[in-house]
């Protein structure tokens, strides 16, 4: 196994018609690697909410905007009552203070099979596209994002960003997680007749509950 | 996967007497040129990003070693394996091996071209596994028994009254309506179907749309979510990914993925880009506990530097085969292998042979159409030029060809004989097709005049006209 590697790059080599690259030129590319160079962006109005509902509303995501993060059980459940689903969940661990009423269930783990209802944290939501960046972590099992059919995702308006790079930037700081999501609207497919559909492998609804509140 | 593009002639002849699939490629052309206009027309830098992607792609290819060895080191250091194959069956060996020390019985896959290219579900099949495709149009196309037609849309051939006779064949058991045929019936049925097979899945593969040398991650883009049920729910994922993949960071990725999108479906982001860096850390309740790399060359280090090296830099987004009037024509299939279109055109005859595949840099008219499209800017026309001059060279062309090149070239480098010649021609043509003033059929050239006619030539040759007027002056 060893041999094919060195095989291979030997022929890259080899058609690169050069040896070894020298350490001047090593240098370099790894300069260029640490300067990780922000290329041309697309621009994004100023308004980083509105145009991130807008994309968000365009790939067929719902949002809610709410004041206060005490209000993140009421715009669950009015979302649970919309969609006519019991009020039954599986979370993030990050929401574990939240005060839930009585007869709700709440689970924090990874999600299961029989799960309808999901609800987890973003790391960033990206203005540009309308997008979620979701972490996995053991407060973010990367299944919450997949298996149910509904997933509710909590998003602080401070972590609106208008860039995918900014992210990138952000992460440099801290371990890189074993799943990172980009996630642009409900799962879809066109594979039969080049029809849209919704709800593919994935989830059927995705629902985003933007809270604007300064200091949580 | 059967290797036909030798019959490309025939293929084409029976696509294109096909209804049900002249029907399918009418829709499917409209539905992807509309969008990418349109998502085009939204990225006013679009123009600019393309010339930073190829500047990218070539950055990247000219350091190619470099960067495989830094995202190798980096893909260790999370935890990951990275495996080398120079052959398809070596890139197979190594694919079944990681599933035997992982006591694997059931695999289920994400949409891969790559493991179409090395024919890994074959191999698996062989070695005793269940494979399941996960991708809708790939699991269409699975149970069909057929290869893909199209690069982002595998099923694009297929009429949702034949999805709906193979779902009712196949899926029996499950007692779904018999009579359903509307498409979120079939999806939905897919959805459960395959959700069972994801749940008891032991490995999970997916291709890899870049390699990101600085954080050892492999970025994949799917609608559908089918890719994430892969990497999330087994124990094992592994991802194949030909070298070529790799992009020396997240911001370079970030504007190849600007383009990859928009080219490809119209959407300025797919629903779901997932980066993938190592198995699970110890404290996370999900994903996979193995990570597996499987980089493929086959073929690759040997274009790199050649004069199809441009070839390298294709990002897989279709835009060439959408734009394409004979790809539109006669769809996928005809081509014979994994790759259609110009790009399967350029690709085919150097993974494959030229001569088993010298008809599909012929079926071209090299109007330029993909050239125009391609995100990469890969100058397609000119590489299926490229293959048309070694094809010449070495004598792979018929025989009456060369001949007749050869008579032309004779006259080309005479330039008096070869103004008295097409004189001559134009007056003895002119005069037998007086009549009519036109040919319904020419000794010859029969296949060009049975689909339309040949105008009868009308007085003199261009040049014999200017100089005329030259002297009249
Ligand atoms: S050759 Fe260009 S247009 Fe065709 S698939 Fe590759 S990147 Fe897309």
């Amino acid at each position: 196994m060893n041999s094919t590697r060195s095989t291979i790059l030997n022929h890259i080599r080899q058609a690169l018609k050069r040896n070894n690259l020298d350490n001047n030129t090593i240098s370099n590319l790894e300069a260029r690697l640490a300067a990780h160079t922000i290329h041309e962006q697309p621009t994004v109005a100023a308004d980083l909410t509105t145009t991130f509902m807008e994309q968000l509303t365009q790939v067929a995501g719902t949002v809610e905007v709410i004041p206060r993060t005490t209000d993140i059980p009421f715009a669950i459940l009015t979302f649970l009552q919309q969609q006519q689903l019991p009020p039954k969940i599986v979370a993030t661990a990050r929401l574990k203070a939240i005060n839930w009423p009585p007869q709700w269930q709440v689970a924090y783990r990874a999600a299961q099979p029989a799960d309808q209802v999901s609800v987890s944290y973003a790391f960033a939501g990206i203005a540009e596209t309308g997008s979620l960046v979701l972490l996995s972590s053991s407060n973010s099992p990367t299944t919450l994002n997949f298996l149910p059919s509904n997933h509710i995702v909590i998003l602080s308006q401070a972590d609106l960003v208008a860039h995918l790079e900014v992210v990138w930037s952000r992460l440099r700081s801290q371990p890189l997680p074993c799943t990172l999501n980009i996630i642009t609207g409900p799962s879809r497919t066109a594979d039969i007749e080049q029809t849209l559909q919704v709800g593919a492998h994935g989830p059927k609804r995705l629902h985003v509950i933007l809270n604007t509140q300064k200091q949580y | 996967m059967k290797l036909t593009p030798a019959a490309f002639k025939s293929q084409a002849i029976i696509a294109l007497k096909n209804d049900s699939l002249q029907r399918a490629l009418m829709r499917s052309k409209s539905h992807f040129i509309d969008k990418r206009q349109v998502a085009i027309a939204n990225l006013p830098i679009f123009a600019r990003l393309r010339q930073r992607a190829v500047e990218i792609k070539e950055h990247t290819l000219a350091h190619l070693d470099f960067y495989l060895e830094y995202f190798e080191k980096q893909v260790h250091e999370q935890g990951g394996q990275v495996h080398w194959a120079d052959t398809p069956s070596s890139a197979c060996q190594q694919i079944i091996s990681i599933c035997q020390a992982a006591q694997a019985q059931q695999i289920i896959k994400g949409k891969s071209m790559i493991s179409e290219e090395i024919g890994l579900n074959n191999a698996l099949e062989q070695a005793g596994f269940e494979v399941t495709e996960t991708d809708l149009g790939e699991y269409i196309i699975q149970l069909a028994q057929e290869s893909p037609s199209h690069i982002i849309a595998p099923a694009v051939h297929k009429t949702r009254e034949e999805v709906a006779q193979l779902f009712h064949q196949h899926h029996h058991h499950y007692h779904f309506n018999p009579q359903a045929t509307a498409i979120p019936d079939l999806v939905n049925q897919a959805r459960q179907v395959l959700r069972d097979k994801f749940l008891a899945a032991d490995v999970g593969i997916t291709g890899a749309n870049f390699l990101i040398a600085e954080t050892g991650s492999t970025v994949m883009v799917t609608n559908e979510g089918n890719g994430d049920l892969t990497r999330i729910l087994p124990r094992v994922h592994i991802i194949v990914a030909s070298i070529e993949k790799v992009v020396p960071t997240l911001e370079d990725a970030t504007t190849l993925l600007r383009l990859l999108a928009r080219s490809a479906t119209g959407q300025a982001m797919t629903a779901y880009t997932t980066l993938s860096t190592g198995p699970r850390r110890s404290d996370d309740l999900d994903g996979p506990t193995e990570f597996h790399v499987v980089l493929v060359d086959n073929g690759r280090s040997s274009i790199l530097g050649s004069e199809f090296h441009d070839i390298l830099r294709c990002i897989r987004c279709g835009a060439c085969l959408n734009h394409c009037p004979v790809y539109g024509a006669v769809g996928g299939h005809a081509y014979g292998w994994v790759y259609p279109g110009p790009m399967g055109a350029v690709l085919t005859p150097l993974l494959l042979d030229l001569k088993t595949a010298i008809d599909l840099p012929n079926a071209s008219t090299l109007c330029g159409r993909c050239e125009e499209v391609c995100p990469v800017q890969i100058p397609l026309p000119r590489l299926l030029r490229y293959h048309r001059i070694r094809a010449h060279q070495a004598k792979l062309s018929p025989v009456i060809t060369r001949f007749t090149l050869q008579i032309w070239a004779f006259f080309a480098r005479h330039v008096k004989l070869y103004q008295w010649f097409t004189a001559l021609n134009i007056r003895l043509l002119g005069r037998l097709g007086q009549n009519k003033g036109r040919f319904r059929y020419l000794p010859f050239l029969g296949a060009w005049t049975a689909s339309r006619d040949m105008p009868a030539p009308q007085g003199e040759t261009f040049i014999a006209l200017w100089k005329k007027r030259q002297r009249k002056q």
